[in-house]
């Protein structure tokens, strides 16, 4: 019997065009990202604290 | 105890005005002195204040009005002191156009009252500091071609509900509002009106949230710290964030830009010497035409060379502030946010830092985001070798938002639409799109690049954040957990803004 629902997928919509990058080529991208992250979240982590500490300074009542 | 048992309403074109409020003061505010005096200084201010606007308004007094943020002051202090203080306030509408008291009676000339609303300012009975609460579409002044935070709010005046756009504002009454009051209060009535997870706050649930800090007295009020503005907004519903010039020399600006640019209005606190003061920032106004000699361009190392790139937030533009000190939506520039006192020392101020509140679940903030973004920028699989030249612009945006305005764009290609529409994202998300080149014109601008990022991932050093990336060759996005190339060209979407 026929329908009339009709179905949209994200795999419908992009059908033959879609490519997966190999897992290998992600997992070397991850690395690398992850390698020049971690001294800027370090980096933003220190300015963090020392932004609050900075905040408690100055009384703003002008 | 005389009572005014009526609601006394005045129609005055914008150049009476200032002469309506004084008789006004003279009659309600000062009836017990016998010789109406009024202090030349009031005169002036309330003059400056209304020159202000544009000059063919046109306005209606009411008195008296009940002001829900003046009588919160004067039931938690004025009320207790020994000198007699009124509860009622004055309000005072603004019109586009001439309005007559038959537009009121008529039911048909309604729509044309709320096309005509422009908002409407209070005078409080408190004579050194008058003007008091504020809510006044931008096209009301004479400097009108800003993009600003805005929500919609209601009034009922002579019975007619009445609509119209703005951000609010109010003079600080020095004694139980400050500064750091008066913006943590403007702030919250933003949000409050805005957005169902949060409600306005009066100057008295301002005090309490702030009691367990308090190791002295709370009224008459000394003013805040920054750190006690951001622990209230914390109390008030927001995962505020905290950025200090001596923290970023060279990045605040950029970050006040993401923020601005992503709708958030922000908490700056100016310092000159030792006077602290703070305004809120929550606005834009672009420069007519670029000089591109004056945008400084930044670089970064990506596949074996230098490329050359600019940054938005570098364009010299002008921010639109509410500054309790001065008339509503003034503009300044970052550098200089003193500009417009007449004090030498006011004049010298410096934003000493900022507060930013964000939705508590945003875990992935503006200086680790444009990082992480540029990262994946860079990277040979998932990232794009833009030409030199290219502007990058970034942003926090609802997903809701976004979609909706991807659902509205015409030129876009249907399965890059879906696909984005498709894309489960979460409810706020980081955008970064990226312009070929910087055109003359603000407004020239379409972007041949766009990168999505889960602005609620705390793993902020993982590429896993990435939703979505457009480029001129092909677009990323997750399939089934994996990472996965789409043949589609970005092209044909249209910028997206958060200011209106």
């Amino acid at each position: 019997m026929s329908t009339k629902r009709i179905k949209i997928t994200f795999g419908s919509i992009n059908a033959g065009k879609i490519t997966h990058i190999e897992k290998s080529d992600i997992a070397e991208s991850k690395k690398r990202i992850k390698d020049e992250m971690e001294s800027v979240v370090r980096d933003f982590e220190k300015k963090e604290t020392r932004s609050k500490q900075d905040a408690e300074g100055l009384i703003l009542n002008s | 105890m005389e009572k005014l048992s009526n609601i006394e309403f005045i129609f005055s074109p914008i150049d009476e005005v200032t002469a309506a409020i004084l008789d006004s003061i003279r009659e309600h505010f000062l009836k017990e002195r016998d010789d109406g005096f009024i202090d030349p200084q009031i005169e002036v201010f309330i003059s400056e204040y209304i020159d202000e606007f544009k000059d063919d308004l046109y306005c209606l007094l009411e008195y008296p009005y009940v002001d829900k943020v003046y009588r919160d002051s004067f039931y938690n202090y004025y009320s207790s002191k020994h000198s007699t203080y009124l509860r009622d306030c004055i309000r005072v509408s603004l019109f586009k156009k001439k309005i007559t008291k038959n537009d009121f009676i008529n039911p048909t000339n309604h729509k044309k009252l709320s096309r005509l609303f422009l908002g409407f300012f209070i005078v409080r009975p408190t004579v050194n500091a008058l003007i008091g609460r504020s809510i006044i579409n931008p096209e009301a002044f004479i400097d009108s071609n800003i993009r600003i935070c805005r929500f919609k709010v209601n009034a009922l005046i002579l019975g007619v509900k009445l609509v119209t756009e703005g951000f609010p504002h109010s003079s600080q009454d020095e004694e139980t509002i400050k500064c750091a009051e008066t913006t943590i209060w403007a702030l919250m009535e933003y949000f409050g009106n805005k957005y169902p997870e949060y409600s306005p706050v009066l100057p008295h649930e301002i005090h309490q949230a702030l009691r367990r800090f308090s190791y002295q007295r709370q009224l008459p009020s000394n003013g805040l710290t920054m750190d006690q503005i951001s622990y209230a907004l914390m109390e008030f519903g927001f995962g505020t964030r905290i950025y200090s010039r001596d923290s970023y020399p060279d990045e605040l600006k950029k970050i006040i830009d993401y923020y601005i640019e992503s709708g958030i209005p922000i908490l700056a606190g100016l310092e000159s010497g030792e006077m602290g003061h703070v305004i809120i920032i929550h606005g834009k106004k672009y420069p007519a035409a670029i000089n591109q000699k004056e945008v400084p361009r930044e670089t970064f190392f990506s596949r074996g060379k230098d490329v050359e790139y600019i940054d938005w937030s570098s364009i010299p533009a002008k921010y639109v502030v509410q500054d309790d000190n001065l008339s509503p939506y003034r503009i300044i520039s970052l550098d200089r946010p003193g500009e417009h006192y007449k004090g030498d020392d006011q004049q010298k101020f410096a934003i000493d830092s900022i507060v930013v509140p964000l939705y508590p679940k945003i875990y992935l903030e503006a200086v680790v985001a444009n990082e992480l973004i540029l990262q994946i920028m860079k990277d040979s699989k998932v990232g794009f070798d833009f030409d030199d030249g290219f502007v990058q612009r970034t942003f926090l945006a609802s997903s809701r938002s976004f979609k909706n305005h991807i659902a509205n764009l015409s030129d876009i290609e249907g399965v890059l639409k879906y696909t984005l529409l498709m894309a489960r994202m979460p409810k706020f998300i980081w955008c970064r799109e990226i312009y070929q080149r910087l055109s003359n014109k603000i407004t020239e601008k379409q972007p041949i690049g766009l990168i999505i990022l889960d602005a609620t991932e705390a793993n902020n050093t993982s590429i896993d954040a990435l939703i979505f990336a457009g480029y001129p060759d092909r677009c990323i996005t997750m399939v089934e957990n994996n990472f996965a190339s789409l043949q589609h060209r970005f092209k044909n979407y249209s910028c997206y803004n958060n200011l209106k």
